[in-house]
């Protein structure tokens, strides 16, 4: 018995790592198709894009690199769709990492079709959304706190006249009438590294800024805790917030074919915990007792 | 002249006078050149940090070919390195960043490497959970009972099985973990302002370079 | 399937599962390889992007309308004085744009800090006691014992003795508990990364089928170098 529980104590993490990998591929390849229940957060999210009125301004962010992509992916896929769906609402794309301009032409190549007489990004005609008349692109900001603070003081400074790919965007400013910070109806970012907090330290304080923040599971504590203090309307919880938005907006996706994966890798780290306590009790609080190394 | 744009004199009234001019504006009305100014030095911020990012691909190029020259162990990966990084720049600003060549470099290497990076830390995870998680004193068994229970309420399955987890799990999240999220933002925040403070008084010119020795 | 999409499959396999290899525990040139190509492709990519935006953002407006853009041009020229950090003999000049630069974050950080980060999570921990249902006023309760118990743990102007002392043990076995949440909630993250670089690599099927060989090549050749060739693994590793 005692081997069992010593066995149970230092099993060779190899182990662990080799199971994670065999759970994760099988229910991958072959999900069991559990349900969902839909988070309270997600829901409010989904209101609120949905509640979006034609000439509402929306500034989607995306704080976006490949580290948290495959994380954010779910919720992007199915809440830029969403919005861009919203008829008469005018979106503004633009991102602070570096890569995150990859993924803003990833998501609009995944719904768009390019536009007569155009070849490639950003040309795309988005559920009826024409590039430059209905939304634009601005691009990446390095340095981003400063940047957003400069686009809350005065937009077309802080952004600039020309989006990313170097067309004059003042027609699309004068057409939306946006001068400062007060004139975005909705912010939303999809965040890595807590791009939210830009909107939520230069747009709330001022305006009252509606955010609504789409985070990886690192910054979901401190994205309760802006929740719960009224800085942002909404939350997007990780993989499974995006499987959440997929089911209930109908963009439909794989985040919300990994579920079982999902659960499956809970219950499996629950049940390294019961069996590591397990081992202690049987065998490591012993030998420390006995005058061991623990 | 270069003596007292290198004395910590000058750099201190620069960042009080730099400072002064993003606070003021957001507090009070104040002249349009104010406003002006304030806009202004942000967008500095903005500039000076891509400046600074040249710099880093400066630094990273010559520590490889020292490491080259040198012939230290592993060199040959430090050719690599050097290849990909200028075959990288020379593709996306002569080319441009539709180009083959840029797009599959980005596509094959770029991305999935940052991807990877960042999920092997589950496996970490894992294993620190499966070998630190005992029931030894209250605290580490009040750390272990809240994990159990947040995961429960994360998983899906949890849910078929008995639906008190998800309230429970929920609670924990929504008001423990939102409590110490908040304890934290407090704390960080009075260590910024303290910290603002002490580079208003010179205390912290370090931060710009500027050492102890030549600061007296 | 072309030669360069197939060439761009095999490669983004061997950087994924190179850089899982190191799970096995041995460090190995595949490892080696995949994190000097991501390194390599990172520091490459951040540099065109950052060129492009000064390019498209900067230049490009001075270039045309140098009159109206003086200002902007005081940001280009702070920004050239960072580039003498390079040189031991004028790397002082790159104190200036670094000071502007550190300034503005600072201001910005805490004129903005204050209001979101101290007081409205004071307000938000101001919570009312009575007058609503019990739940509610227990959780109320509950919060500002967390809230106040932890932030008297993190005080270290004064000796913690007495009630104080107390207060901040409580406080301990709150962050304890605490601590526990934000795990689990980060073990939620890691998993979404992990499940969707998963997702990327088992679908379609002749992604599958690559997946397969190169946990195969990985797995074999880490085997093999360690066990029968341990001087070539420790040559073609980096240190």
């Amino acid at each position: 018995m005692t081997s069992v529980f010593e066995f149970l104590a230092t099993m060779d993490r190899r182990i662990w790592h080799a199971f994670t990998f065999i759970i994760v591929i099988v229910l991958l390849l072959f999900p069991l198709g559990l349900p969902l229940a839909i988070s309270a957060e997600t829901q409010v999210s989904y209101n609120i894009v949905h509640a979006l009125k034609p000439g509402d301004i929306v500034m989607i962010n995306y704080n976006i690199a490949a580290f948290g992509w495959d994380e954010l992916k779910g919720q992007v896929l199915s809440v830029v769709p969403h919005v861009m769906s919203q008829p008469g609402v005018k979106v503004i794309f633009l991102t602070d990492m570096d890569q995150g301009m990859i993924y803003i032409e990833q998501t609009l190549a995944a719904y768009g079709k390019l536009m007569e007489g155009k070849t490639s990004a950003p040309w795309y005609d988005v559920f009826g959304k024409k590039y430059l008349q209905d939304y634009v692109v601005l691009g990446y900001f390095p340095g981003a706190t400063s940047a957003w603070a400069a686009m809350a003081v005065d937009f077309r400074k802080g952004a600039g006249t020309v989006d990313w790919y170097k067309n004059d965007i003042t027609p699309f400013y004068n057409a939306i009438g946006i001068k400062t910070g007060q004139d975005v109806d909705l912010a939303i970012s999809f965040d890595c590294t807590g791009g939210a907090d830009n909107f939520r330290n230069h747009f709330f304080p001022v305006f009252g800024t509606p955010i609504i923040a789409g985070e990886i599971g690192v910054n979901v504590p401190g994205a309760i805790n802006n929740y719960n203090a009224g800085q942002y309307k909404g939350i997007i919880k990780s993989t499974r917030g995006g499987a959440e938005y997929q089911y209930i907006s109908g963009f439909k996706g794989k985040a919300l074919l990994s579920m079982d994966a999902y659960s499956a890798i809970h219950v499996y780290l629950i049940l390294l915990i019961v069996l590591g306590n397990i081992g202690y009790f049987g065998w490591e609080r012993t030998r420390v007792k006995k005058g061991g190394t623990a | 002249m270069s003596n007292v744009l290198k004395s910590k004199t000058f750099l201190l009234i620069l960042a009080i006078v730099v400072q002064f001019l993003i606070y003021i504006p957001y507090f009070v009305d104040v002249p349009a050149p104010m406003k002006t100014a304030e806009s202004e030095l942000l967008r500095f911020a903005v500039n000076i940090a891509s400046f600074a990012m040249l710099v880093g691909v400066y630094t990273a190029t010559r520590k490889e070919i020292i490491r080259i020259g040198k012939r230290q162990k592993g060199w040959i990966y430090g050719v690599w390195v050097l290849i990909l990084i200028w075959v990288m720049i020379i593709a996306g600003l002569v080319l441009g960043q539709t180009t083959p060549i840029f797009k599959f470099l980005q596509d094959s290497m770029l991305l999935p490497g940052d991807a990877t990076i960042y999920s092997i830390v589950l496996f970490y995870m894992i294993s620190a959970a499966g070998r630190a998680f005992r029931l030894r004193d209250t605290g580490s068994s009040l750390l272990l009972i809240v994990v159990v229970l947040v995961l429960l309420q994360q998983a899906p399955i949890a849910a078929i099985v008995w639906d008190g987890f998800v309230p429970i799990g929920n609670w924990l999240n929504n008001y423990l973990g939102m409590s110490i999220s908040r304890t934290f933002a407090i704390v960080t925040a009075l260590g910024g302002i303290i910290l603002a403070v002490r580079f208003l008084s010179g205390k912290e010119m370090g931060m710009v370079g500027v050492k102890k020795e030549e600061g007296k | 399937m072309d030669i360069v999409l197939f060439l761009g499959t095999v490669l983004a396999t061997l950087i994924t599962f190179g850089l899982f290899s190191i799970l096995t525990g041995v460090d190995n040139p595949f490892y080696a390889f995949a994190e000097h190509s991501y390194v390599g492709t990172a520091i490459g990519f951040l540099a065109v992007i950052t060129v492009v935006y000064l390019q498209t953002k900067v230049f490009a407006p001075i270039i045309a309308d140098p009159m109206s853009n003086i200002l902007p041009l005081i940001s280009v020229i702070l920004g050239l004085m960072m580039l003498t950090r390079v040189s031991s003999k004028y790397a002082w000049i790159a104190r200036i744009p670094i000071t502007v630069s550190i300034a503005v974050g600072v201001g910005i950080t805490t004129r903005t800090g204050v209001i979101t980060n101290i007081i409205a999570q004071i307000k938000a921990t101001i919570l009312p006691l009575w007058g609503i249902d019990w739940f509610t006023t227990l959780t109320n309760i509950a919060v500002i014992i967390f809230v106040v118990t932890t932030l008297i743990f993190f005080q270290y102007t004064t000796r913690r003795t007495g009630p104080l002392g107390k207060v901040s043990q409580v406080g301990r076995l709150v962050l304890y508990a605490g601590f526990g949440a934000l795990f689990a909630q980060t073990f939620m993250g890691r998993i979404g990364l992990f499940l969707g670089r998963m997702e990327t690599m088992l679908f379609p099927d002749t992604q599958l089928q690559m997946t397969l060989i190169v946990i195969a090549v990985v797995l074999l050749g880490t085997y093999i170098l360690r066990r029968r060739y341990p001087d070539l693994l420790n040559r073609l590793l980096p240190q």
